[in-house]
């Protein structure tokens, strides 16, 4: 990965994923910018959905494939909502 | 919840061995404005947080963060694995060798171990948007610092990437206090913590 003679594959690597993580973060406080998420998915495709990169990881097309950024949706992880009581009929089914 | 990608964010491939200059950069790893503080700060404002969009940016940026305090624990590293004793006599490495050998250790440039004392969770939405602007500021500084003093082009290429993330994530906290004051009464924006004094209205 850091070999010197693939510095140019080195470097589309590390940007195309880099592209990704920064308009990751561009979208939390501009959910609804239609054109930042059609970059994103371009950026995510190929490779079952996830880009092949961290940038993508723990986000689906269907999360923001109508046009919103839905990563931020309620409820989160360390909120009540989220998590299942260990005496309902299954776990993992609480909350997303 | 977790899950590790095994590369870096950004390449480190460090030719040279330089004790000095890795004793200034650990402050980026366990110093007062470094990334353990950072990331520490993001995620755990998190809680206390009412609105989604600061969630996902705190979840974001923090474990960005955390990414980056592996970036600079590989710069420790790679300016020091080759180290012998009389380098880091010459290089004023000899008390860091005394206690750590060539392990990265969690402290600032100054010899003071990490401490929560260099960070604060206020618990109140504005209050920790500010705070985390000065601590993008803080690490930008200290970049523009370390920068001053390397003269070694391999670390002044990922210091460079560091100091862009820092700014970048400035701006993201900007737009997270102008988003989070648009909330809040345009007449008084101090009339109340909506992360506490829950029986008031809130926008979200």
């Amino acid at each position: 990965m850091t070999e010197r003679n693939g510095q140019r594959s080195c470097c589309e690597r590390y940007g195309t994923a880099f592209a990704a993580w920064d308009l990751r973060l561009y979208l939390d406080t501009h959910p609804n910018d239609a054109q930042a998420i059609a970059q994103f998915a371009q950026l995510c495709a190929g490779c079952d959905g996830d880009g092949g990169h961290y940038a993508c990881r723990g986000i689906r097309p269907c999360d923001y494939e109508d046009g919103i950024w839905h990563y931020l949706d309620g409820p989160w992880p360390w909120e009540p909502d989220a998590n299942c009581r260990p005496d309902a009929s299954g776990c993992g089914k609480g909350g997303r | 919840m977790w899950s590790y990608e095994k590369h870096l964010q950004y390449p480190v491939n460090i030719r040279n061995t330089n004790p000095r200059l890795a004793s200034a950069i650990i402050s980026q790893y366990g110093g007062p404005d470094g990334e353990l503080g950072a990331s520490l700060r993001y995620l755990s404002q998190r809680y206390s947080m009412p609105y989604d969009d600061a969630k996902g940016a705190l979840t974001d940026i923090g474990t960005e963060e955390l990414a980056h305090l592996e970036i600079i624990g590989a710069i420790v590293h790679q300016l020091t694995r080759n180290l012998t004793p009389e380098q880091a006599v010459a290089g004023g490495f000899d008390a860091y060798l005394v206690d750590h050998t060539t392990g990265v250790y969690p402290q600032a440039a100054a010899g003071f171990p990490w401490t929560a004392a260099s960070m604060q969770v206020k618990g109140d939405p504005i209050t920790d948007l500010h705070e985390d602007m000065a601590a993008e500021m803080k690490a930008r500084t200290t970049y523009d610092n370390i920068l001053r003093i390397s003269d070694d082009p391999d670390v002044n290429d990922v210091i460079r990437f560091l100091r862009a993330r820092e700014i970048v994530h400035y701006q993201r906290f900007g737009e997270l206090l102008v988003r989070t004051q648009d909330r809040l009464n345009e007449k008084n924006f101090f009339a109340y913590n909506p992360a506490f004094d829950k029986n008031k209205q809130m926008k979200k």
